[in-house]
Order: structure tokens, then C-alpha cells, then sequence
């Protein structure tokens, strides 16, 4: 069964490209430009993983994580991103949030499938 | 002190702030400076590498996948080059400013022949592409000629960096241009727009900052 990614980045040519990348390697993808629109249409269970990157006009990606999981307690997620995100740092400011996946820009999609991949395989 | 490569590669020491031994309160805005620069070069690193991830996407989509899309994916990676060459071209005029090699190329031009200039880009809805397609107008009427004294290639760079954040934060709605002619022999550009704007916290936090690297540099 076809694996469902959600991803959230505010640059088009960052969302046509990896939606296309990662449909070419067998997932199917809804990809928002508008955090606030992909919050508005999120429905628990539809998705396997979110790709959510972190530097968003309007609300950024963690509150975006943040307002998701009050919809839908246990959605993994990967953050995708350009920064230089420091694990301890990041559960300094957001002791609640479990994050472990940060994916950094620039990568390829065999690499970031690589990644989607094993985190789709935690339980 | 900041170490600043320059062209030839030789390494030099640009002190920002007196040349004798600095007091604490010299060191403290020394240091406040500094993570200015750092957290510059942090978000400077962001923004070159958003198009680069769309170049390496789109050009593994065109090495591995069939024509259909070809010439809108050429189109996309040329959008994004051109993107990181107008970055790099800003980061080096940081880097000129700081080392203080920056000089005014003055000349008689007119000013709103210049705004229509810069504007048309900016109404062709192809070029546009970078933030979508957006109901916005751009309303700018001239009544007359206004000769003005200045460096035409950076007056355009600073309207054309004031259209690119008026475009990017507005949904909808319009950007104005208004030119004044005012009586001390000056003109005043207003560019203003019906987006989000900022916040008052933030505005007076980024002109106090501002102002704090000024005063260091004068130092």
C-alpha cells in the first residue's frame, strides 16, 4: 500500500519538486505552501508522515507540528529544513515536542526516501 | 574582531570599534555585533540553500524521468539560479560595506522613468513565478519628470529589494508608489502596501539593532 506523505514548505519550487520526486519513488503526496491551509485540511489517519519545514510565514513549522497533534496524537514527523537545528536545543525550547527527524537541506531524493523510510519503520 | 577573506585571499583583520584596547562596554557591543554577523550569515546560509534544493530536485527529475515536464523544470532551475546569483550579489555588497569600498556612482536621471523601469518586471505576471500568482496591482502614476542626483544601479537595487518584500508579504490587495518632489531640492519615494506589515515590537527591536552596529562602526 501506497505510503502518505504531507508536505508543508512555503517555497513552491520546494514542493513541486519533492512532491514529484517522492511520487516517482512510489508515495503519494499533498504537498500546502500555506501552513494555515494544510491545518485547516489535515484529517487524522490520512497521512503516514509529515515533511513540515521549520522557516513559514504565518506559523512556523513547529507550531504548526504543535496544532497537528492536538488533531492526531501519534503523526510522525520529519522537519525539513535549511537551518542548523540542534537536537538538546530544540527540546530546550519545545520539552513536550517529540521530534527526533531532522532532515537539512539540500538533499537528494534517494536520501531524503532513505530517510522518510526508516522513519516509517519505528514503531 | 571579525577575520574578512579578501579577493587575493589574504586574510585581514578588520577591527570593528576603536583601535586602542577596548573597555568592557566596547568589548559587550564588539560582541553584540559579532552574533549580528553570525546570526546574518545563519539566515544568508537559509536563503542560498532553498534554491539549491530546488535545482538538485529538479535536475535529478530531468535526469531520471520522462520529457513531459522538461522545459518547466529548465525554467525552475534557471529561476533558482538566477535567485542564488542575485543572493551572492547581495552578500557581496555586505561584504563591500563592511569593508567599507563601497563608493556612489552619481549621476542626473529621472527618478520616475527608473520606478517604471524597475515596475515592469514586476507586473509581468512570468516573471512574477517566485511567489505565485497574485491579484495584486502595482499602482505607480508619474505626473512629471523628477531629476534626481544619485547612483542609478543602487537606487534600482533598493527599489527593486522594496517590490520584493512588498510581493512577498502582501496575499492581496495592491503596492503603491508615491514619488514627491519636496522643497529642501529632495525627493521622497513611499512604497507602501496593504499586507500584514510588522510588528511595532519587532520594527523598533530591528531599528535599535541598526542603530547599534552604526554607532559601533563610527567608533
Amino acid at each position: 500500500m501506497m505510503k502518505r506523505i504531507l508536505v508543508v514548505d512555503d517555497e513552491p519550487d520546494i514542493t513541486t519538486s519533492i512532491k514529484n520526486g517522492l511520487e516517482r519513488k512510489g508515495f503519494d503526496v499533498d504537498a500546502y505552501n500555506d501552513p494555515l491551509k494544510a491545518l485547516e485540511s489535515f484529517e487524522p489517519g490520512t497521512y503516514d508522515l509529515l515533511l513540515i519545514d521549520i522557516r513559514m510565514p504565518k506559523m512556523n513549522g513547529f507550531e504548526l507540528y504543535r496544532e497537528i497533534k492536538k488533531k492526531s496524537e501519534n503523526v510522525k514527523i520529519c522537519f525539513f529544513t535549511a537551518f542548523e537545528v540542534y537536537y538538546e536545543e530544540f527540546k530546550r525550547v519545545f520539552p513536550n515536542l517529540e521530534v527526533k527527524c531532522f532532515i537539512r537541506k539540500p538533499i537528494t531524493i534517494n536520501d531524503l526516501v532513505a530517510h522518510i523510510n526508516t522513519e516509517l519503520a519505528k514503531n | 574582531m571579525i577575520v574578512q577573506i579578501q579577493k587575493t585571499g589574504e586574510k585581514k583583520e578588520v577591527f570593528y570599534g576603536s583601535k586602542s584596547v577596548p573597555n568592557t562596554s566596547e568589548m559587550h557591543k564588539q560582541l553584540e555585533l559579532h552574533n549580528k554577523i553570525q546570526e546574518f550569515i545563519n539566515i544568508a546560509n537559509h536563503e542560498m540553500k532553498t534554491p539549491v534544493q530546488a535545482i538538485l530536485t529538479y535536475s535529478e527529475l530531468l535526469q531520471n524521468g520522462p520529457e513531459r515536464n522538461r522545459f518547466v523544470y529548465i525554467e525552475a532551475i534557471l529561476r533558482n539560479a538566477r535567485r542564488l546569483q542575485k543572493l551572492s550579489d547581495n552578500l557581496l555588497d555586505i561584504t563591500r560595506i563592511y569593508g567599507q569600498t563601497t563608493g556612489l556612482k552619481k549621476e542626473k536621471f529621472d527618478l520616475n522613468a527608473l520606478i517604471s523601469y524597475v515596475i515592469e518586471d514586476y507586473r509581468n505576471p512570468i516573471e512574477n513565478v517566485d511567489y505565485g500568482i497574485k491579484n495584486i496591482g502595482i499602482e505607480f502614476k508619474p505626473v512629471c519628470k523628477i531629476f534626481v542626483n544619485a547612483d542609478r544601479d543602487r537606487l534600482e537595487q533598493v527599489i527593486s529589494n522594496l517590490l520584493d518584500n512588498a510581493l512577498k508579504f502582501t496575499q492581496e490587495g495592491k503596492i503603491s508608489i508615491l514619488v514627491e518632489k519636496k522643497e529642501d531640492n529632495k525627493a521622497v519615494v513611499t512604497i507602501s502596501d496593504t499586507g500584514r506589515g510588522w510588528m511595532l515590537e519587532f520594527f523598533l527591536d530591528y531599528l535599535q539593532n541598526l542603530l547599534r552596529c552604526q554607532t559601533v562602526e563610527r567608533d
